[in-house]
Formats: C-alpha cells, sequence, structure tokens
C-alpha cells in the first residue's frame, strides 16, 4: 500500500510500468483472401 | 485460420535478389515471415523499442542521434530486428503441442518481415550503412532508418550497392 502510494506520488516508473510500454502486440497485415 | 499476410522463405529471397542485384550475402534463415504492418513499425514499435533500450542506458542522445562508437548503425538496426522478433515469440507463444489441444496463436509464421541491410551511402565506395527492411502490403521493400525512426527512400545507386541482406 505505502510502496504503491510512494510509487504514485513520484512517479516512480514499476517493472509493470515498463513492460506495459516495452512489449507490444505486434500488427500484422491481413492477407488478401481473409479481407473479403 | 492464421489470417496473416506470410511471406515464405523462397519468395522472399527473389524479391530481394531482384530489388538488390549485387547483394553478395543474403540470408533468410526462417521458414516463413509474417509481414509487419509499417505504419505501426512506425508509430508503435519504434517507440517502444527506444523505451526498451534505456535499461541499458541509451536514454541520452548524441547529437540528435542514439549512434555511440560501441553501439552505432548496424548494433541499432540488428537490435531493433532482435526487438521486433520478441515481440512476435511472445505474443506467438503457444508451441504445436498447445495448439493441437486448441490454443492459438495470431500467426504461427516462424519469424516476422524485420530484416537489416547495409548499403553505401549515394554509391560511396569507402563507407557502409546499415538500416532495417521491411516489406509492405503489396511485398515491396520498405526502408527503415531506426536512428531517426522513420521510413527513408534509397536512391538506384544505393540500391545497387546493398551487399548484406538478413531476415
Amino acid at each position: 500500500m505505502v510502496r504503491k502510494l510512494l510509487i504514485k506520488l513520484f512517479g516512480i516508473k514499476t517493472f509493470e510500468d515498463y513492460k506495459k510500454k516495452c512489449v507490444l502486440t505486434p500488427k500484422y497485415y491481413k492477407s488478401p483472401k481473409e479481407k473479403k | 485460420m492464421d489470417n496473416t499476410l506470410i511471406i515464405k522463405g523462397e519468395e522472399l529471397k527473389k524479391i530481394i535478389n531482384t530489388s538488390f542485384p549485387n547483394v553478395k550475402h543474403l540470408i533468410t534463415s526462417d521458414k516463413d515471415y509474417a509481414i509487419l504492418d509499417t505504419e505501426w513499425v512506425k508509430k508503435h514499435a519504434y517507440p517502444a523499442f527506444i523505451e526498451w533500450i534505456q535499461v541499458f542506458g541509451f536514454q541520452r542522445k548524441i547529437r540528435s542521434s542514439y549512434w555511440k562508437t560501441n553501439w552505432d548503425c548496424e548494433d541499432l538496426s540488428d537490435s531493433f530486428k532482435a526487438y521486433l522478433r520478441f515481440l512476435h515469440a511472445a505474443a506467438n507463444s503457444h508451441t504445436l503441442t498447445e495448439r493441437m489441444k486448441g490454443d492459438k496463436n495470431i500467426t504461427n509464421a516462424t519469424s516476422v518481415s524485420a530484416g537489416t541491410m547495409f548499403y553505401r551511402n549515394n554509391g560511396s565506395k569507402s563507407g557502409g550503412h546499415a538500416i532495417n527492411i521491411f516489406l509492405s502490403e503489396d511485398m515491396e521493400p520498405a526502408y527503415f532508418e531506426p536512428e531517426a525512426g522513420v521510413f527513408i527512400n534509397l536512391n538506384e545507386e544505393e540500391e545497387k550497392s546493398t551487399w548484406y541482406v538478413n531476415f
């Protein structure tokens, strides 16, 4: 609880923040057959 | 059903050989490649990659670029390519056994269409430059400068000077 409050107050980046920013789901083009 | 646009390694080789007639080292190490949306690469993946490398202390730009003497153009393009492969593997992590039990990946392609290439700036004989290469939706090469995070054009001379392409 205190940890969460300190993180929020001082804007400390957590591993979860870092992961959320860096581990993205790739976007691929769709096969033309599937678009129809 | 996997509805992702995919290119086979052999077809990719043909495109590279046609686009770069003087290529000496052409490596396509995977069976097939899912084609990444180039808009997503520029707008989402690249900023996330820059965030990712901050853990190594690369947050400070030197002369408005990420270039360092011991981490230059080929390191930057190789690491962006590796980062995209990490994302691809993480997002499609289900093994064949898991898939047989019903789990589904976005795509089962063995890799993504993110490569590195070396060419000579303006056909210069002295120095080379490394960038990333992707494929557009219509399977045309798309050149990405990872020092600036933008897609660029290469002139005919630069395309002809390309001697190394690695997917």
